[in-house]
């Protein structure tokens, strides 16, 4: 008896099914585990996306009838919206030498609906369309985003939860509808578990957060938290840095991550704050105790600064924060994330942190909060602090990466806007004063505003 | 499951030195294949310094577990990158260096492949061959509309012209995919001098006669492609999943 052919099954060219037999991939597409949008491929065949109908049917005709009978079973109700299918049907030939009634009738009938399609697609870049397809029982774009900006999480997400197997189909298989719902999935993730069943981690991060765990879901932090428990203690005393994600995570610089707004995000307004969000779901799991307090209060504060960035520059200061778990690393990363200028910076060097700044890490940690801070002088052009700043960065910069050796954050961005060229920062700051607002597009779709 | 790996470099019968380059580390479940552009030397030096990166990377770090192999990788891409990049940068002479990148590595019950350019990683699964990486080149970008075939500077440019290469650009974007891992599974990375002198058709013939011992078949298939005609520098790296 000859082997079963078996075939691939591909998702964003990040994920694979299989090998599994044809009859395995008609009960994984009946259980929607495979789209139409995903690829598949056979013993030394091509990828084909499964809505292809005609190279499918060139290449693996075996699995036409899978397909096409999913496509009418329900599911996917559009049979007709395969990829290479007419949108719409030319009219059957009629032999008539005169127009009648019914042609004229007809033909307006088609006019009509052109007309509605292309009003239709107006629509599109507004998002509004996609709401239309999903179905009429979920509020337009707009609505839903007014929702995430005035704190209104709990109705978007009962809005969501109804429409999310639809959205998620439909998404699957047109960019455009999935482009206008991905920022809401994101949110529907992160207001949530961090995560979407049977939606691809991969679209949910995008195409940043190299410095982030890949899984930013509350199962994994839970995992990660409860795994870590033990070292709490030891890393907060001041011992040797893991190379965990929990521990990287309390290390991130919270206002690089609020200067970067993502298009394709909402709320959270990109994976790192995301990431943050799911992190602190997962640590609520986490009994209370001395132990677990010192990095609950670092989650805290970090969790509050992302929600409200105010709170970064505006409640800072080395005196005032922290707990029980002031004297820890923790609470040294909080004074240098609260500092709002080169005084309070230099306090952190100070009682009860100055046997932690011994760490070259913490001394590194504390050169890029330097960073922060010569942005926001130059940003505001403020003189008077910057020739300070200026001489201590200089030595700093001088034949180093331009990113946070532990958490590796790129710091690239903020460098150059300083000024540095070839690691030396010019003598002189361009006194100009900026415009508000975004200041800075950064390549691809992140736009950095540095007045955060 | 333990993992068995074999892996063969060779000049090839055209070319005048081996640009690409070749590491694998059974113990660790962990392989890498470059294959340089750029010029004769800028070639060799730019596949070198890709499969040592990764190398150092990899041996820099500790126990990497399986959520934290995608930012490892991409992390070690990175530095890698800008190490070729930089040596372009600082070296007129070698401007225009690159490299492509196979890296395959397994972790838990998971095999990851993180892949830039147009060499290529298979899967040989109970008789049957099945490419995972998608070439990077002009001909499947426009095919997938990633890039208008109006946007390209020329025209013309050939469809196997290479889209994405670790060290030409600043930032270097790489697929990272997934797959989980089976025993008697065998992966196979390799550079384009394998892959344009035989088709998928005969690979998967010479792996199904020579699965039993790994290092004849990487050596059966680097003869095969030398036989028909070795027109480039080949490498081939496999990796069998044991427990079956």
């Amino acid at each position: 008896m000859g082997r079963a052919k078996l075939y691939l099954i591909r998702r964003d060219l990040e994920t694979f099914t299989g090998p599994v037999t044809a009859a395995e991939l008609a009960r994984l597409i009946e259980r929607m585990a495979v789209g139409f949008r995903d690829e598949v491929t056979g013993h030394c065949g091509p990828w084909i996306f499964l809505d292809d109908r005609d190279k499918l049917k060139k290449f693996y005709s075996e699995l036409l009838p899978i397909v096409q009978a999913a496509s009418v079973s329900g599911w996917s109700s559009d049979a007709n919206e395969f990829r290479n299918e007419p949108t719409i049907k030319g009219p059957v030939i009629l032999a008539v030498k005169k127009p009648d009634r019914r042609l004229i009738l007809a033909a307006a009938f088609f006019g009509l609906a052109i007309f509605a399609a292309m009003i239709a697609w107006v629509f599109v870049g507004s998002g509004e369309l996609s709401s239309r397809i999903i179905g009429s029982q979920i509020p337009p774009a707009s609505e839903l985003t007014a929702l995430l900006q005035t704190g209104g999480e709990k109705e978007f997400i009962s809005l969501m939860e109804p429409q999310l197997p639809r959205i998620i189909d439909r998404g699957n298989r047109n960019h455009d509808v999935m482009a206008a719902w991905l920022p809401f999935l994101r949110a529907y993730a992160f207001y949530g578990a961090g995560e979407i069943d049977g939606f691809s981690s991969k679209k949910l991060r995008g195409e940043s957060g190299v410095a982030a765990p890949a899984d930013c879901s509350v199962k994994a932090w839970s995992k990660r938290w409860n795994d870590a428990y033990p070292s709490f203690n030891a890393v907060a005393k001041g011992g040797p840095l893991p190379s965990d994600h929990w521990a990287r995570l309390l290390a991130w610089d919270s206002h690089w991550i609020n200067r970067r707004s993502q298009s394709g995000w909402i709320r959270p307004r990109n994976f790192y704050q995301g990431c943050v969000m799911a992190a602190s779901r997962a640590f609520d799991s986490i009994p209370a105790g001395a132990t677990a307090d010192v990095v609950r209060e670092r989650l805290a504060l970090l969790t509050a600064v992302l929600q409200n960035p105010g709170k970064a520059q505006g409640e800072g200061g080395p005196g005032k924060k922290t707990g029980s778990g002031k004297a820890s690393v923790f609470g040294l990363w909080t004074c240098m994330d609260s500092a709002r200028n080169r005084i309070e910076l230099d306090q952190c060097l100070e009682a009860p942190w100055q046997n932690l700044m011994q760490s070259d890490y913490n001394r590194e940690k504390f050169y890029w909060s330097m960073l922060r801070l010569a942005v926001k002088a130059r940003s505001e052009g403020d003189q008077a602090s910057w020739p300070l700043l200026r001489n201590d960065l200089q030595a700093f910069i001088s034949g180093r990466d331009q990113s946070d050796s532990y958490t590796r954050i790129d710091y690239a961005d903020e460098l150059h806007f300083v000024g540095t060229i070839n690691g030396v920062l010019p003598a002189v700051m361009d006194t100009t004063p900026l415009p508000s607002g975004p200041v800075k597009s950064l390549t691809g779709d992140i736009q950095i505003d540095l007045a955060h | 499951m333990q993992i068995r790996m074999a892996g063969v470099t060779h000049i090839g019968r055209r070319r005048k030195n081996n640009q690409d380059s070749l590491f694998f580390d059974e113990g660790h479940g962990i392989g890498v294949v470059a294959d340089g552009i750029g010029g004769r030397k800028g070639g060799e030096i730019a596949s070198t310094l890709v499969v040592d990166g990764i190398r150092q990377a990899f041996l820099g770090s500790e126990v990497i577990r399986h959520e934290e192999v995608t930012p490892f990788l991409a992390s070690a891409v990175d530095t890698v990158n800008a190490n070729v990049f930089g040596f372009g940068r600082n070296n007129p002479e070698y401007a225009g260096l690159g490299s492509t990148m196979e890296c395959i590595f397994f972790s838990g019950d998971m095999v990851y492949v993180a892949h830039v350019g147009d060499s290529r990683t298979y899967l040989y699964d109970d008789g049957q061959l099945f490419q995972l990486t998608l070439d990077h080149n002009v001909e499947n970008f426009v095919d997938r509309g990633l890039v208008h075939r109006d946007s390209l500077q020329d025209p013309g440019i050939r469809g196997a012209a290479l889209v994405k290469a670790v060290g030409l650009t600043l930032r270097c974007e790489l697929d990272i995919c997934r797959i989980k891992r089976r025993p008697g599974q065998i992966y196979l990375s390799c550079s384009d001098g394998l892959t344009s002198m035989l088709d998928d058709r005969q690979v998967a013939a010479l792996l199904a006669t020579h699965s039993g011992n790994l290092q004849k078949a990487a050596g059966v298939l680097l003869d095969a492609a030398n036989d028909a005609g070795g027109r480039d520098n080949i490498t081939v790296l496999l990796a069998r999943v044991e427990g079956r």
